[in-house]
Formats: C-alpha cells, sequence, structure tokens
C-alpha cells in the first residue's frame, strides 16, 4: 500500500512494516527529482532510511536523471524480532525409557518362549533362541549382556536425593524493530512445568526424588514409588528386576529372570527357575520351583509354599508349608517344614530344624547337617589356606635365620643386621597369621553360643538320611516314628547322635561316626594355641 | 611416648617403629645418622626415649650419645648395635645409654629391653 504517491515516485511499506520501497509512477523517467527531496519527503512519514537506504536513494534518482526506469528499490528495513523458545524439561535419571517400545513389541512372544522353557529345563543357559544372554551365573546384580532381552527392563531405579529432572526456563528471544524504528515485541516463551506427585520435591529449577524407589514420569506429572508392584509375570515385557523397594509380583516369575531388591519380595505365584535376591524377605506364597537353576537367597527370611530343586540361601528363619525336595540349602536361622518333608539334597541349617518328615520311604539320600554355621565354614575356607602359607614362610626364615643365630659371633655387621630383618619378617608372618585364626575363633565362638544342634521330626524319619552335627554324624538306617528329637549327646563318655522319642523318652542311639568331613578337626586344629615358634607345623 | 629412632637402615628403622607402634601413644620421629639426630632433637625434642644405632655415617651413635648427654641426662637411650664386644658395650655404657640390643635381635627382646629401660628410667627419676 503506497503512503505517499507523487507525481513522480511512490512509497510501500510492507505489511509488516519491516521493508519500504521506492517506485517510479508512470512509464515515463520524471524530470527534476533529487535524491534530498526523496529523502525528505519519506522523512516526513517518519521512516528511518539508513546509509544503505540513502545509497540505494541516490542511485534511484541517478538512474532516472538518465532517463531510465529503474526496478523499484529498497529504501528502509526494519529487523524481524525473535521469538522466545518455550521452556523445557530435561531427564536427568536413565533414559531407557525409549527401549521399552522395542520391549513392548516382543510382548506378545514373551509368553509362549517362556512356556517353551517351562517344557524343557534342559534349556540352555542363553535362554529361549532370540532371547539373548540372561545373564553370567545367577547371582544377584550378576552383570549382563547390555543386549540381553532379560535385561530390557522398564524400571528406572532412583535414590534418594537424586536429581530427577532439570526445569529449563525459555530461551530469551529479542523486540524486532519496524522501518519507522518502533520496536516489533517478540512472542513470550511458556514456562515448561511439570506436576510433582508423591516422593518428589522440587529445589529452584531440580526436581529430586525423596526416596529410593521406582520414578514415573508422564508429559505432565512426575513421581517415585517406593514399592514396585508388576501388573502380571515376571517375563519379557517386565525384563529383569533390580529395585531398591518392596516388590510384589502377583503372577509367576518365569525361568531365567532375576528379581533383586534391597528390600522384600512377595510373590503370589511361582517363582520359577529364576535367580531372585532380596536383602531382606522373600515370601514365595506359591513355590518355589527350582529346576535345578532356581538360585534363592534372602539376607532375612524366606516362606514359601514349597521349594524344589533350587539353590536356598537365607540369612535368618526358613519356613516352607509343605515340602522341601532336592534342594541345596543353607539357613542361618531355623528351618521349619511344617507340613510336609525334607528329602534329598544338602541342608545345612544353623539354628535347629523342624520338620513333619526327614527322608523318605525310597530311601532318598537326604543330608542335614544342624547347628552348622555356614559363615564359619566359609571363613575357614578363607582363612586356612592363607594361615597355612605364612606359617609355612615363616618356618622357612626362621630356618634360614637359625645358623646365623648360632654363630652370631661370627657374623659381620652386615649378617647381624639381615638376620635381624629375618628374624622380624617371621614374626610378621607369624603375627599375621595368628591375626586370622584370631579372626576365625570369634566367628567360631559367635556360631558356638548362637547355633542349636537339634532336629524335632513330628511324622517320620526314614531311612536314607544322613544327620551331621557338628564333630559328629550319623546314617539312619530304619524308619523312626515321630514325635522325636535328634540331638548329639554323650553316651558313656562318647558323643553319638541319638534319637528320642517325645511321648516316652525312650533314646536311640544311632550308629555315629565322626562328622563326614574333615572340616571340624581341621578347624580345631587350626584354633588350638600355637606352639613355640621353631615347631611350627608345616 | 616419643621416640627418637637413630639408624642410617631405613628397614631397621622401620623394624623399630613396628615394634614400638604396640606401645600405647607412641610417637617416632626418625633420623640417618648422628647429625640428623641431633637437630631432630633440637627441632622435635624433648623425647621420651633414643634408639641409636652405633655404626652410622657423618656422625656415629656414640658421638651422639656423648653429645646428648653434654645437656640431657635424663632422656632414655638405648644402644641397638651389631657391636657386641664387652669392651664395646662397657664404652656405651659409660657415653651414658641406659641400655643395650646387640643385632640380631627379635622384635619382642627390642620390646622387652625398651619395657625394662623405661621402668628403670621411671624409678630413677
Amino acid at each position: 500500500m503506497p503512503l505517499t504517491e507523487s507525481k513522480i515516485y511512490r512509497v510501500n511499506v510492507s505489511s509488516d512494516a519491516l521493508t519500504a520501497t521506492l517506485s517510479v509512477n508512470g512509464d515515463t523517467p520524471p524530470d527534476g527529482p533529487i535524491a534530498e527531496d526523496i529523502i525528505k519527503e519519506v522523512g516526513v512519514l517518519g521512516i528511518i532510511v539508513d546509509e544503505q537506504g540513502t545509497r540505494n536513494i541516490e542511485a534511484y534518482v541517478s538512474a532516472l536523471n538518465k532517463n531510465q526506469i529503474p526496478e523499484p528499490i529498497i529504501i528502509a528495513q526494519g529487523t524481524p524480532p525473535t521469538h522466545d523458545k518455550n521452556g523445557r524439561i530435561e531427564k536427568l535419571f536413565d533414559k531407557v525409557l525409549e527401549e521399552n517400545a522395542e520391549t513392548k513389541a516382543l510382548e506378545g512372544e514373551s509368553d509362549k518362549e517362556a512356556e517353551s522353557v517351562k517344557e524343557d529345563t534342559s534349556v540352555k543357559e542363553g535362554g529361549p533362541e532370540g532371547a539373548g544372554e540372561p545373564g553370567e551365573g545367577c547371582s544377584p546384580r550378576a552383570d549382563v549382556k547390555a543386549q540381553s532381552h532379560y535385561e530390557r527392563s522398564s524400571i528406572i531405579n532412583v535414590k534418594k536425593d537424586q536429581p530427577l529432572i532439570r526445569i529449563i526456563p525459555p530461551d530469551r528471544g529479542t523486540d524486532g524493530t519496524d522501518v519507522y524504528g518502533k520496536p516489533i515485541p517478540r512472542k513470550l516463551g511458556r514456562e515448561a512445568y511439570l506436576r510433582l506427585g508423591n516422593n518428589v520435591r522440587q529445589e529452584e529449577d531440580i526436581i529430586y526424588a525423596d526416596t529410593n524407589g521406582k520414578v514415573e514420569c508422564t508429559i505432565e506429572k512426575i513421581w517415585v514409588d517406593e514399592k514396585l508392584e508388576i501388573k502380571s509375570n515376571v517375563d519379557f515385557s517386565v525384563g529383569n528386576i533390580d529395585f531398591d523397594g518392596d516388590i510384589e509380583i502377583p503372577k509367576n516369575i518365569l525361568d531365567l529372570f532375576k528379581v533383586c531388591t534391597r528390600s522384600s519380595i512377595t510373590v503370589r505365584g511361582v517363582i520359577e527357575a529364576a535367580c531372585v535376591h532380596a536383602d531382606l524377605d522373600i515370601n514365595g506364597l506359591g513355590g518355589m520351583t527350582g529346576k535345578e537353576k532356581g538360585e534363592y537367597s534372602a539376607g532375612r527370611d524366606i516362606n514359601a509354599k514349597y521349594i524344589t530343586n533350587a539353590k536356598v540361601q537365607a540369612g535368618r528363619n526358613i519356613t516352607v508349608y509343605s515340602e522341601v525336595v532336592h534342594c541345596d540349602l543353607v539357613c542361618n536361622g531355623m528351618l521349619t517344614v511344617e507340613n510336609g518333608p525334607l528329602v534329598g539334597g544338602r541342608s545345612v541349617v544353623k539354628k535347629g530344624l523342624k520338620i513333619k518328615h526327614l527322608g523318605s520311604e525310597a530311601g532318598t539320600k537326604t543330608l542335614v547337617e544342624v547347628g552348622v554355621d555356614a559363615d564359619l565354614k566359609a571363613k575357614y575356607e578363607e582363612v586356612a589356606p592363607v594361615v597355612k602359607v605364612k606359617r609355612i614362610k615363616a618356618q622357612k626364615v626362621r630356618q634360614t635365620v637359625e645358623p646365623l643365630m648360632r654363630n652370631q659371633k661370627h657374623l659381620n655387621s652386615e649378617q647381624k643386621e639381615k638376620a635381624t630383618e629375618l628374624l622380624y619378617m617371621a614374626s610378621e608372618l607369624e603375627e599375621e597369621a595368628e591375626g586370622l585364626v584370631e579372626e576365625l575363633r570369634q566367628v567360631y565362638q559367635k556360631a558356638e553360643e548362637e547355633s542349636v544342634q537339634e532336629i524335632e521330626v513330628t511324622g517320620r524319619m526314614y531311612a536314607g538320611v544322613t544327620i551331621r552335627f557338628p564333630r559328629v554324624e550319623a546314617v539312619v538306617t530304619r524308619e523312626f516314628k515321630g514325635p522325636l528329637k535328634i540331638v548329639p549327646r554323650k553316651v558313656q563318655g562318647v558323643l553319638r547322635v541319638v534319637a528320642i522319642e517325645s511321648e516316652n523318652g525312650s533314646t536311640h542311639t544311632l550308629d555315629t561316626g565322626s562328622a563326614g568331613d574333615d572340616f571340624w578337626e581341621a578347624m580345631m586344629e587350626l584354633l588350638a594355641p600355637p606352639s613355640e615358634p621353631d615347631q611350627k607345623p608345616a | 611416648m616419643k621416640i627418637l629412632l637413630v639408624d642410617d637402615s631405613r628397614t631397621m628403622r622401620n623394624i623399630w617403629k613396628k615394634v614400638i607402634s604396640s606401645i600405647d601413644g607412641s610417637e617416632a620421629v626418625e633420623a640417618g645418622d648422628g647429625n640428623e639426630g641431633l637437630a631432630a632433637i633440637e627441632k622435635s625434642g624433648p623425647f621420651d626415649l633414643m634408639l641409636i644405632d652405633w655404626n652410622m655415617p657423618n656422625m656415629d651413635g656414640l658421638s651422639m650419645v656423648k653429645k646428648v648427654r653434654e645437656t640431657d641426662k635424663s632422656t632414655a637411650i638405648i644402644m641397638v648395635t651389631t657391636e657386641a664386644e664387652k669392651p664395646r658395650i662397657i664404652e656405651a655404657i659409660k657415653a651414658g645409654v641406659n641400655n643395650y640390643v646387640v643385632k640380631p635381635f627379635t622384635p619382642d627382646t627390642l620390646k622387652d629391653k625398651i619395657d625394662e629401660t623405661m621402668k628403670k628410667v621411671g624409678a630413677a627419676s
């Protein structure tokens, strides 16, 4: 739209007021216009002409003076505004959500795949074909290969006070200016906003977790769940779980999956050939079917409907409703099997065993070690070889220095110094060995105070069971009817395993020998007060 | 107890340090010869006990003991040395050492000598 229109020329300003142009009226060159006139007139219109605009006008007039009709030219230009960029949120926790879409795609196939494992317990360590590696071994939190589908977990763990989100404010732009020099305001950016749910707090521009747990973040809200509730099975739709809080699983944990928590796990379905670890308790309400691959460990108690063919370890008590069959079990508290048998495998129990039936009518080989502290055995196995090596070294050093000590008068200064060093080295080695023995002694004393060497059978005890207490063991060769207690007791001055019928007090001395392994003998030898340095055992 | 250890062998000083570490509240200062020992007394003294080797470069242990005793008659001094001949021992005692440990020795021997010396010195004072 022309703002001014003389007989000779006209000035147009664009609709956004960012460009002013000059053009000739009519199709013949006018007479007489000079640049100053045009600039003056444009000035009256309020258009700000800069140096470039002035040069353009001069060039334009010069062309007119040469009887040319030049093309319209720009005589003034404004500056467009730079609009603000909207604020946004930046996730500071692990960005694994993107992977979930891929995992979800497998969801439909997961049940089928897991089912095939269930049917074939001889499945290879690698798990179902195409599922990737479930991870080396089955120890809690063992490292696994990143590409494993088992590891495609949808759970994002966060720690208390961990920064979760950074709220980034809008990027500020700049206002523009039109050809009249008036400002053109920029569009203002919107502030980013995320509603705070449970267990999160915002300090300035950072949102933090208020507790350990699982973070959930939607487009409008963020929160942290202290408890993890899985909706169905632990399968490929869920992946392996490593969580800080309590975990509740309404159905099963399928073969070869791992579930690990720093708190407790409750599984209402069956725990299959999976690796399950809880720093506190495991409640296997639907039972535990290990299929010779399952490993279940708890820092405190394990409660289960039944346990079969699994490796089980509990820091405190294990309580089973119906049966324990063919398990490798370590219990640092009391093992109770309320209504069924303990059959097969090996069970090491520290604080007594209370059970309905021990062994089976078929004479299944069953080893129970009661009153035995697994920590003590582990400590012995850790310490004994080191002590042995140190004592041998010390003895060798003393043997080396002995001739020097016998001939001190003939030693030169250097030899005397060397002899002192060797004597010192021997003392150090002996001191270190004795320090380790002392550590073992303390574990032994604690175990002696805490262990309960008693088996209570309410139903029947069958032939084929080996009962091992510290230092003694007996093989049961016939069936006994309960209720009865089996304890180690001195009979005519000799330690024996005896079965005492609770109803009438009848005592049966079982055919007892020394404990089947040489652990106790070897440990007591190690704990014996050290002999004179020169006579230390090799 | 503040103890000055003077021996040109670092290994030997380490052995001494290990032995005295079993003494409650012990604090060790090390020196590599008699000169360094005297400098350490000036800088970090006084000490409750000095363990001094005889044969060292620059200034030997006996000379250091004599220097120390010019001004300090009370600090316990144990000479720890390979010099086992009786005249040498007498010479050291005359110079002012309170006890004498002949190398080679076991850590227990040194510990016993320290205990014995500190008792004697304590009783005397």
